[in-house]
């Protein structure tokens, strides 16, 4: 075990979901860890940082199925500036729906990376009902899973976690429609209002 | 755009257009690559069969001759990232809240019937042209979750069910072909494509495999 860095490749990263997985993370993981947020001005400065680091941890939302522009400007940026020694790639991944295996394709866009670049990949961990399972009362699940999560990383026994919400999907249909009915109300929006069938109204 | 028929109704954008207008006016679009401004007209007519392009490199067509065809070089537009605000959501449903060249372009995306997709592969998925404007269409979906399948998934706007062709280029060897598939496969859930076709080529073949696929249209 050794230093880990935390890239998180959310586009909202100081606000984000990922965000909070990676503080989670960091309680959890028994050594120091370092965390940044990528933005569009700081590829070089974190390429120089993976260049130093034993492994490298990418917390990030799925986005249309697939990594977020924000990660994947990053990845390419990595590809032309490669470190001599290359850190372990491990993933944590959220997304909106139930079901955590929507976070597959993705995964396997990180996979592919770390096999064209020659980055040893370590563990994976996709959660689903990403966005709102640590404000419910199954954060305890998420907290859990990344506790082993970590664990397996800090071993190097590298595995693949998942967890989500455990509710019937039409349970999880309704509390989604009170969560982004609330999310609305801040904005003094209705539910009508959000149902709307116009594109650019 | 100068130049339009006399007669001819013009609005500032297609996406101010109502879902069920479609039915009774027969709508024109006008992609103008220069200034990246889409330019909707709107003829009487009957409803018919919209079809886009959406490319992230310019594609030798000439299409004047075919109003219900719209070529989009995402290149020429100014498109920034999402910013995963969830605005066109909650806050103008919708609309995003990033007035960039993007709006004009997901309403295209939603009233198409029949799509090609033009895009070079990046590890697996969408290379960040084309992927950038897919992270900001996500207005012409709602918030709220149906079950689509037996998987949880958005409940879409008015999105006309679509053909869709997806050619891309570049992939370094058939894994990547594999995984761009199963990308799209996934995709079809979530941009509500009713069939689907995924083509491979190299870079240099794809003027030629675009040309043979709109000649599918009857545009030589
Ligand atoms: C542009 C965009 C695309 C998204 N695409 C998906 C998707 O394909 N599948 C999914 O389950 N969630 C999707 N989501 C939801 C996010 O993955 C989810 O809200 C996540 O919790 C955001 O994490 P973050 O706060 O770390 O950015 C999308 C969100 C945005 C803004």
């Amino acid at each position: 075990m050794g230093n880990l860095l935390i890239l998180n490749g959310s586009p909202r990263a100081p606000r984000s979901n990922s965000r909070r997985y990676a503080q989670i993370f960091s309680s959890c993981y028994g050594e120091n860890t370092e965390y940044f947020d990528i933005s569009k001005r700081n590829h070089p400065e974190l390429c120089a940082k993976l260049a130093g680091t034993s492994h490298v941890l990418f917390v990030f939302p799925l986005y249309a199925d697939g990594l977020p522009v924000t990660l994947l400007n990053f990845l390419k940026s990595l590809e032309a500036a490669p470190p001599q020694n290359k850190p372990a790639v491990s993933v944590l991944i959220n997304c909106g729906f139930l079901e955590p295996q929507q976070n597959e394709m993705a995964v396997e866009m990180m996979r592919l990376f770390c096999r064209q670049n020659h980055y040893p990949f370590g563990s994976v961990l996709k959660i689903g009902s990403g966005e709102a399972i640590l404000d419910s009362p199954f954060r305890f699940l998420a907290v859990r899973k990344i506790r082993r999560f970590a664990d397996s990383i800090a071993k190097g026994s590298y595995g693949t976690f998942q967890t989500t919400m455990p509710l019937p999907k039409g349970l999880f249909v309704k509390a989604a429609a009170s969560y982004w009915i609330n999310y609305g109300k801040k904005f003094g929006v209705t539910k009508e209002a959000m149902q709307t069938m116009q594109i650019e109204p | 755009m100068t130049g339009c028929n006399p007669g001819v109704i013009r609005i500032a954008n297609a996406g101010t257009l109502p879902f069920k207008f479609r039915k009774v006016y027969k709508i024109v679009y006008y992609c103008v690559p220069l200034s990246g401004i889409i330019e909707c007209k709107i003829q009487n007519g009957a409803y018919f069969d919209m079809k886009l392009i959406l490319s992230d490199r310019p594609l030798p067509l000439e299409l004047s001759d075919h109003p219900d065809v719209v070529c989009v070089d995402l290149t020429r537009l100014k498109i920034a990232n999402c910013v995963g605000c969830f605005g066109c959501w909650t806050k103008t449903p919708g609309r995003c809240v990033i007035r960039d060249d993007a709006v004009k372009v997901y309403p295209l995306i939603a009233q198409s019937e029949t799509v090609l997709y033009v895009s070079r592969i990046k590890y697996g998925g969408y290379d960040t042209v084309m992927k950038t404007m897919l992270e900001r269409a996500i207005p012409v979906q709602q918030a709220f979750i149906r079950i689509v399948n037996g998987e949880t998934h958005h409940v879409q706007r008015s999105v006309v069910p679509k053909d869709a062709v997806i050619l891309a280029y570049g992939a370094s060897d058939e894994e990547e072909q594999a995984l761009f598939r199963q990308l799209i496969a996934r995709n079809a859930h979530n941009m509500n494509f009713q069939s689907y076709r995924v083509l491979f080529c190299r870079e240099d073949q794809v003027p030629d495999l675009v040309q043979t696929e709109v000649a599918k249209w009857g545009i030589s």
